[in-house]
């Protein structure tokens, strides 16, 4: 058993070519004024590779158009402690995210023509103290990882893949067989 | 409005990890500095210690305040109060909740690959994910909760970093030339030279009590740009002369250069300090510094005010009678015994290069590679956009540094990365890596090569978008391939946010200043054009301020002034003697076009800033922190005080009576030594050596004498240092703790006194 902390959540676009990272810096910013959540500012990184591309700095939260490991997506990441049991922090964060991608898809700017590749969805947890990327770490989080993803992939549905790469953050791939909108994702939840 | 995961009251599980299991793997004293910042910060957050004094004690360990830090952001059309969970502040003007950066020191940029790595992982779990290079060899993160940083403290610490006196009135990251000891027009390798003044200033008394910060820098040689000696408050350039058919190793040593609003060229102080005079003369200038150098006025605080109203003859004068009456120090000199470790090998057996390849391979070698002394090794320049890396690039980064080369990685002052002893033979192999992560750019030196502060993005002094500013103009010089134009490929391009010049730009070829402009009812972004400025020789000559132009229209100069000089010049006449002879009243007038802002209706552009969406505003501008908080060391010795006697009751409590009563004396001496600071700077640390004059300059004066209590309190620490700690039953610890809380007080209300009588 780890307490997770610092939960990370990331779904890659079908189509990157459509996430264009001045269109996100724009809509990012339309976020800040009168929001109910705390933003800072909005930072424009798209003159590197393999990492942010463009984030929306909150106080608990980030949402960031990402590139890491050169594939396109749209990052989640919870910054500050959260209270309350494993299942409770899964569901509270993949909420909150999935109610930010779905702001993204229904937001005029991009036209309807984003989309979320929902057959694939990351999970890090952004704390080496607390889940360092062993495979201990892993064994420890698979109870949490795998009632959660019951309840929303469905049980045989998805499979979990850890994160390769020792020098990395803990995370794990879900690879769902069946592909589900966003929406269909938030009532789940 | 409260978010779900408001984290007051919880206990960060990720803290106790890091301070549990790395307590071993740092030195002694840098765990015991994070330790006391740690229960500082924890004062600090129940009200107990003063805004400015813990601003000053966590800008020396260069957490710096970052824009909106004040909780406000102007959105385009007004200024919003930006909702953080609670009021408390961390300093003057500055919230709590608010995010700041970390400025972590690189002494002469040298980097190995577990400390590469342990940054990859701080970005990624403190920060945003990216890790910032500045033009003086530090790695700043932004976006850092000060809660995290005691964590982060630690980690760094556990790889041989220390973020201490990173920012603050103290002595700065010490730089150095990132090629040292592989350069072949080097004088010598002075890489031990900077990490030995680097070592022995760092927490050094003599160097706690400045008005502004200090700046040093190393070069091996006069001529080369690399670690830019005269625009440094002290710069060193390796010299040789030969004494008796011996060769001895010295210093050409400059004192008092310096950017900024102000900008100075350093002036000789002497033009042969030999290697052992190095640190014990540097000791002397600091002290002058710190005891003549301007206290009240930041803005001529910095030593290049001090140099300049007494001349440098004067200065030398006293620095050199100073140096006399310093004590011996045995580190003056024990580093000149192991100078050879520096000394670096290759991994690789040594190669040719070979001009064969794709026409970028081609291109990568003729602008990113530079050989090294030792025949058949290149160093590697790897430009970093913006001076910016990502986490996971840099952990890919570590990996190919291990294929290739040993921990021979340095960052450069022109935001880059350089490797060394690279076998000519891997060159190809290592670009294609490069590639694969998006660090292969062949532009290193050229015009598209650009050095930025972070200016509108983070800084809170920024004025107009200097980072915005730079990438468009990457984009464009690239697009347009001026990079490789044989007569403007390797002009330099640098841009500040403000006249503070962290982007260097008084010694680009053209630089450029965020400044602003009222046009009609509008506030317009615009830079500031310097023309003429010299890298060569050290930053040899600063250039002159031309015109202020429009942000939008600046890469329209750009392209007017390199489109003249290609058309103009003079046989093979450089940019600066163009500019020269051109002269400024001609370039203003070429350029007069660009200066006109159309109006709101024809343009609105203009009145948005490059890398913004919102209408420019000035307003989000803050208090800036680079000056540091003025915090005297009656101040910090109080401070230090508190936080003993915290310990001491933490003791108490889990029932450590020895400790208690330990830490109770010794926050009564600390206290004690506090005030005698205002009158001997130098006390020393003897119990013995701070009663005697403790009772000699405040008992017998009565100036430590309560009104009421009369001279109850200076009692309670004489009877105390008498009898000491021994047999003492726990009751009897209890009661000097209490005592020693009471004796400080006294202290905090005699400073108060004594600042009152000072300012009548």
């Amino acid at each position: 058993m780890i307490e997770f902390q610092k939960i990370n959540w990331k779904l890659h676009f079908k189509n990157p070519e459509a996430a264009q990272a001045d269109d996100f810096f724009k809509v990012f910013n339309t976020w800040i004024p009168d929001s109910p959540e705390i933003f800072i500012d909005v930072a424009d990184y798209q003159h590197v590779r393999d990492g942010t591309i463009t984030i929306l700095v909150g106080h608990y939260v980030d949402y960031a158009l990402d590139e890491m490991d050169r594939k396109l997506g749209f990052l989640y990441s919870h910054k500050r402690l959260m209270d309350g049991s494993n299942q409770d922090k899964l569901q509270n964060t993949f909420r909150d995210f999935l109610n930010h991608a779905q702001k993204l898809l229904d937001d005029s700017f991009f036209k309807g023509k984003l989309n979320f590749d929902t057959a694939e969805l990351l999970f890090f947890i952004n704390d080496r103290a607390l889940a360092p990327n062993t495979p201990q770490t892993l064994e420890a989080a698979k109870p949490d990882l795998i009632q959660f993803a019951d309840k929303i992939f469905g049980k045989g549905n998805y499979t979990i893949k850890p994160q390769a790469n020792s020098t990395k953050r803990f995370g794990v791939l879900f690879q769902n067989s069946k592909p589900i909108s966003i929406s269909e994702l938030i009532k789940k939840i | 409005m409260t978010h779900p995961f408001d984290d007051k009251n919880l206990i960060n599980p990720s803290v106790l990890h890091w301070k549990k299991n790395l307590s071993e793997k740092m030195p002694s004293d840098w765990e015991k500095e994070i330790n006391e910042y740690e229960t500082e910060l924890y004062l600090k957050k129940q009200g107990k210690i003063e805004d400015k004094v813990f601003a000053e004690s966590r800008l020396r360990r260069g957490s710096y305040g970052q824009r909106y830090d004040h909780g406000q952001r102007h959105d385009g059309k007004e200024t919003k109060k930006i909702n953080f969970p609670n009021e408390l502040t961390k300093g003057p003007m500055t919230l709590w909740d608010a995010p700041g950066m970390e400025r972590i020191k690189i002494p002469y940029g040298g980097l190995n690959v577990k400390q590469l790595e342990v940054l990859a992982d701080l970005g990624e779990e403190y920060s945003d994910g990216i890790l910032h290079v500045t033009t003086r060899q530090d790695i700043q993160l932004h976006y850092v909760h000060i809660e995290d940083t005691p964590s982060l403290f630690r980690r760094l610490a556990a790889v041989g970093i220390t973020t201490r006196e990173a920012c603050g009135n103290s002595v700065r990251n010490v730089t150095g030339c990132p090629y040292a000891g592989v350069c072949p027009d080097e004088s010598f390798d002075t890489t031990g030279y900077a990490d030995a003044t680097f070592r022995f200033l760092l927490g050094h008394p003599d160097v706690q009590d400045f008005g502004r910060k200090f700046k040093i820098s190393f070069s091996g040689c006069k001529n080369h740009p690399c670690a830019l000696a005269s625009m440094h408050d002290l710069g060193l350039i390796a010299v040789t002369k030969t004494e008796n058919g011996k060769e001895k190793r010295g210093f050409e040593y400059y004192v008092g250069g310096g950017l900024g609003a102000v900008p100075q060229l350093a002036k000789l102080f002497d033009d042969f300090v030999p290697e052992e005079e190095l640190l014990p003369l540097t000791q002397a200038v600091a002290r002058i510094f710190a005891r003549y150098g301007e206290k009240k006025n930041r803005n001529r605080s910095r030593i290049k005010f001090l140099v300049s109203d007494w001349g440098i003859d004067k200065f030398r004068e006293a620095v050199l009678e100073e140096r006399k009456k310093i004590k011996p120090d045995p580190r003056w000199n024990s580093f000149l015994e192991k100078i050879n470790q520096f000394d670096e090998t290759a991994l690789r057996p040594p190669g040719e290069i070979k001009q064969i390849g794709t026409p970028d391979y081609l291109k990568w070698l003729q602008h990113n590679i530079r050989p090294q002394r030792q025949k058949g090794y290149s160093v590697v320049t790897l430009v970093l956009p913006l001076g910016d890396l990502t986490s996971n690039q840099a952990r890919d980064l570590a990996g190919i540094t291990r294929k290739f080369i040993k921990d021979t990685i340095r960052l450069t002052v022109e935001q880059n990365l350089v490797f060394r002893w690279v076998s000519n033979n891997d060159l190809p192999q290592l670009y294609e890596e490069l590639k694969k992560i998006n660090l292969a750019e062949p532009t290193a030196g050229s015009i598209v090569d650009i050095t930025s502060c972070p200016g509108t993005d983070t800084c809170k002094l920024g004025i107009s978008s200097s980072r915005g500013l730079s990438g468009e103009l990457r984009k464009q010089l690239a697009e347009k391939n001026y990079q490789n134009d044989e007569v403007i490929g390797n002009l330099r391009i640098k841009v500040s946010g403000c006249f503070n010049s962290c982007g260097q730009h008084h010694i680009a070829d053209m630089g450029f200043y965020g400044i602003s402009r009222k046009v009609g009812s509008y506030i317009v972004p615009h830079f500031q054009l310097i023309l003429g400025g010299q890298m060569q020789e050290n930053a040899g000559a600063y250039g002159l301020p031309i015109v202020a132009i429009p942000s939008k229209a600046v890469p329209k100069a750009i392209e007017r002034l390199t489109g003249m000089y290609v058309s103009e010049r003079q046989g093979k006449e450089n940019f600066q003697a163009f500019i020269k002879r051109l002269g400024k009243v001609e370039i203003k007038k070429r350029l007069e076009d660009l200066t006109q802002v159309p109006t709101h209706d024809e343009d609105p552009s203009y009145y948005v800033d490059w890398s913004d969406v919102r209408e420019y505003t000035t307003s989000d501008i803050g208090k800036g922190e680079c000056a540091g908080e003025m915090v005297s060391l009656v101040d910090f010795g109080l401070k230090a005080a508190d936080r003993i006697v915290f310990e001491a009751q933490i003791d108490l409590d889990v029932g450590k009576f020895e400790d208690a009563g330990t830490k109770a004396l010794q926050a009564m001496l600390t206290a004690a030594q506090g005030l005698i600071k205002d009158k001997n700077p130098d006390i020393s640390d003897k119990p013995d050596e701070i009663l005697a004059e403790f009772k000699t300059r405040f008992c017998d004066t009565e100036i430590f004498y309560d009104p009421f209590a009369r001279d109850k309190f200076a009692r309670y620490l004489f009877s105390f240092a008498e009898k000491g700690i021994v047999g003492l039953r726990p009751e009897q610890v209890r009661q000097r703790v209490e005592e020693a809380t009471l004796f400080i007080e006294a202290a905090y209300s005699c400073n108060v006194r004594m600042s009152m009588q000072k300012a009548v």
